[in-house]
């Protein structure tokens, strides 16, 4: 909390005057400067203020024009600033004064602070758009008795009663509701810019001061329910899209959780256990069975297999020794390992990956969204039009009042209503016709990027196949046989057993089932001996046929040999072939050895694959194919495919993937088909389609509402209707996204 | 016009307490 108050009292307007504060912020500030490589430090900042697309041009400028800045790149979905200067060059509240300068509030960023600030924007936004929303139905149902008052027989008295009683809940409530429009305009403002608030603060004030002198002077037409009820359509457009950003997950506390807290050191002839962080290189560590592996390191003594699915992708465990490398992260999985760390804390494969991640996390968020493109020509335009409406007017004589009047309500005709809901209207009902086939979006601009894809690449292991192996030769034996094994191999931990153990009817173990380690289980079934295991231990000789591998069952005379292998998803092959038919590049980039890749890239007829490729190459691919011009999907599922989800275009991810490639992908679909990635892409084309409409139908709009309104014939009857018209047809047309499935 | 000025205030305090059940539930997490 002290940070945060020197922070604050830095941030704050009197910054230059008090330059003698400046060092002891600068020392509080280095606390969250890291090394970034090559003599330089590097900061992470939380940026307040972010109100469009517009303003990381203005944010990333700023910070680079400051004397030693060697690089600020914006993340614009989750507002990170991530800047990097050359050590000794700048203090790091310069940083913070230089967006103080230009109307944005820089923090140093804290995982848990920024979740806590999203949660309580989101409420904010809630909170004001039930007042609003209150607001704007008792102002309309007042409006409605004066407007059909106006026909029949209403009192000027009465009249002016319904319009004072309009002001009493208007004008609280706007200042209440409209907060979120004001703070953005002002900060805009401040900076000496504009933004699509500025337009909305000045229509909904002007409206408002406007319909007080109006109802002071017992005018017949006042506008507090316009002035209202754009700020309730505005409020809905504002709170789905904050809803939509705000499930996109921070990375690094995901990250965080995956690696090993305490490792235990050996010392001497000790054991300690010892932080993750105090790790050095030289280090000797004993890392037991069903423990996470702390650190890269070489294995000094021991044997065991590991589980690196998480680092590499590759599923099947791989069985160690002395002298093998061992990484950060991967699951011991059957013996104790000694091992000597090789890199110290920090350093790791799994800190490579997320530095990776990052890099390429903040590149994405580049690309500008539909509705910002939009907005940024909005705001001069309706300004424009505003000013040339009052010059126009006086200069074709009339009088001061009439002219600023017909300018306001052209403001208010012109705000963007149809434009703020087009967009997130069409999100919200696609997110939905998604969720309902099985895919969960992370990013609420990942509709629009999908849309436009022309290449897909795919990791192979758990993506194209199933996550788990299975039993491939179920076919060619005894049901009966079958089934015994399966029950039998529910009493193994063994991955070979795990995976048979899948197919068993029943699933209670047999009892008195005994595990011999390394070798296999045995039971007694039905009085006779049953073994699950190796060929030895069974007493079978095998001869291996594929790539698949095996393990044997022997129950009395009667003997099995299970085959166990990683297979396709059921319905790769057609959902590969509708991909090809709506003419899509599709390319297989994995971690895994090229046998395993050949093999399934011929069966789906992908013609363009690369095996055993680290995360950084798989990226360099990715960027190669995006500065040729194409635009890239990544489907992948792995912790080292993580990254290249970061890097492309736009990414999917199946459930069974790691917590930290989820949080990464745009969207995660569910269930072992790989049919929803088609569904995607086709609701995600016509979604696209559909906002595409709604801002040719907002922009329509404005060209038949603005000619009136300049016209000078806008009444409050005629904006309530236009604005809830234009409001309500954009939403039904987004509604059109429902139901359209591949 | 005299019911109105029965009738405008009881709309709007109906109106009104509508909308602090509705804040006091955001604030109970009963909405999220």
């Amino acid at each position: 909390m002290t940070f945060i108050a020197t922070m604050r009292a830095c941030s704050g307007r009197a910054v230059v005057s008090h330059s003698g504060d400046l060092m002891a912020d600068a020392l509080d500030l280095s606390v969250y400067a890291k090394p970034a490589g090559k003599g330089t430090l590097g900061m992470e900042l939380a940026v307040d203020g972010i109100a469009c697309g517009a303003c990381i041009g203005r944010i990333e400028n700023a910070v680079k024009s400051v004397p030693g800045v060697a690089e600020a790149r914006l993340n614009f979905t989750n507002r990170r600033l991530h800047v990097i200067w050359a050590d000794g060059s700048l203090q790091p509240a310069q940083i913070l004064q230089a967006l103080e300068a230009n109307g944005y509030r820089g923090h140093p960023f804290v995982p848990l602070r920024a979740e806590k600030e999203e949660l309580a924007e989101a409420r904010r936004l809630t909170r004001c758009l039930a007042v609003a929303g209150f607001a704007a139905m008792n102002i309309m149902l007042l409006s409605v008795s004066i407007w059909s008052g106006s026909v029949t027989d209403i009192t000027p008295e009465t009249r002016d009663f319904f319009h004072w009683v309009s002001a009493l809940i208007a004008l609280p409530a706007a200042a209440y509701a409209g907060r979120p429009f004001f703070a953005s305009a002002w900060r805009a403002l401040r900076a000496r810019s504009l933004n699509m608030d500025v337009p909305i603060s000045l229509g909904v004030i002007l409206a408002l001061a406007m319909s007080l002198v109006e109802t002071a002077n017992h005018a017949e037409h006042a506008y507090f329910d316009s002035a209202v009820m754009l700020l309730f359509f505005l409020l809905i457009g504002r709170t789905l899209d904050h809803a939509m950003r705000r499930k996109t997950r921070a990375v690094a506390g995901n990250l965080a959780a995956l690696k090993a807290d305490t490792a235990h050191r050996i010392v001497g002839e000790e054991l300690v256990s010892v932080p993750v962080a105090a790790l050095k290189a030289g280090d000797r560590l004993l890392v037991k069975p069903g423990e996470r592996v702390p650190a890269d390191g070489v294995v000094l003594n021991g044997a065991s297999e590991v589980d690196e699915s998480l680092i590499t992708g590759e599923t099947s465990r791989r069985k160690i020794g002395a002298g093998a490398t061992i990484y950060a992260g991967s699951v011991n999985y059957s013996g104790a390992l000694t091992l000597k760390v090789t890199v110290s804390n920090g350093a790791a494969l799994i800190d490579e990956i997320e530095k990776l991640l990052e890099k390429a996390a903040s590149a994405k968020s580049r690309a500008m969204r539909l509705a910002d493109r939009a907005s940024r020509i909005y705001a001069p335009v309706v300004h424009v039009t505003a000013g040339l409406t009052l010059v126009g007017w006086l200069i074709a004589g009339a009088g001061i009042h009439q002219a600023v009047v017909t300018a306001i309500a052209v403001l208010i005709i012109t705000c963007p209503c149809a434009l703020a809901l087009a967009i997130p209207a069409v999100q919200v009902v696609a997110s939905g016709t998604l969720f309902r086939t099985g895919i969960i979006l992370n990013a609420g601009d990942a509709i629009e990027r999908l849309a436009r894809i022309d290449t897909v690449v795919f990791d192979k292991t758990g993506t194209l196949t199933l996550p788990e192996p299975s039993v491939v030769n179920g076919s060619s034996l005894q049901p009966l046989l079958l089934q015994k094994a399966a029950r039998l191999a529910l009493s193994s931990r063994h991955p070979l057993a795990v995976a048979l153990s899948r197919e068993a009817a029943v699933r209670t173990p047999v009892a008195g089932a005994m595990e011999e380690p390394g070798r296999g289980v045995r039971a007694i079934i039905e009085g006779v001996e049953a073994r699950l295991g190796s060929a030895d231990f069974c007493d079978v000789s095998t001869v291996s046929t594929s790539n698949a591998s095996t393990i044997c069952f022997r129950h009395g005379e009667d003997f099995g040999v299970i085959e166990i292998a990683q297979s396709l998803r059921p319905d790769a092959i057609n959902v590969v072939t509708s991909l090809r038919e709506r003419g899509l590049d599709l390319r297989i980039l994995s971690g895994d050895h090229v046998d395993a890749v050949a093999s399934v890239a011929h069966a789906l007829g992908i013609r363009h694959w690369e095996a055993g490729l680290k995360p950084a190459e798989k990226i360099a691919r990715i960027e190669g194919w995006k500065a040729n011009g194409h635009c890239v999907l990544m489907v992948g599922d792995g912790l080292n495919d993580a990254p290249s989800l970061a890097a492309a275009h736009v990414s999917l991810s199946p459930i069974s993937a790691t917590a930290v490639t989820q949080a990464q992908a745009d969207a995660v679909f569910m269930g072992d088909n790989l049919k929803p990635v088609l569904d995607a892409i086709v609701v995600a084309s016509r979604a696209r389609m559909l906002m595409t409409e709604n801002l040719w139908l907002a922009a329509l709009y404005n060209a038949v509402a603005v000619p009136i309104a300049i016209a000078g014939a806008v009444t409050p009857l005629i904006a309530a209707l236009a604005m809830s018209g234009s409001s309500l047809l954009v939403t039904l047309n987004a509604l059109r996204t429902k139901g359209r499935r591949a | 016009m005299n019911v109105l000025i029965y009738l405008v205030p009881m709309a709007l305090g109906l109106g009104l307490a509508g909308l602090f059940a509705f804040l006091w539930a955001l604030k109970e997490r009963a909405i999220q």
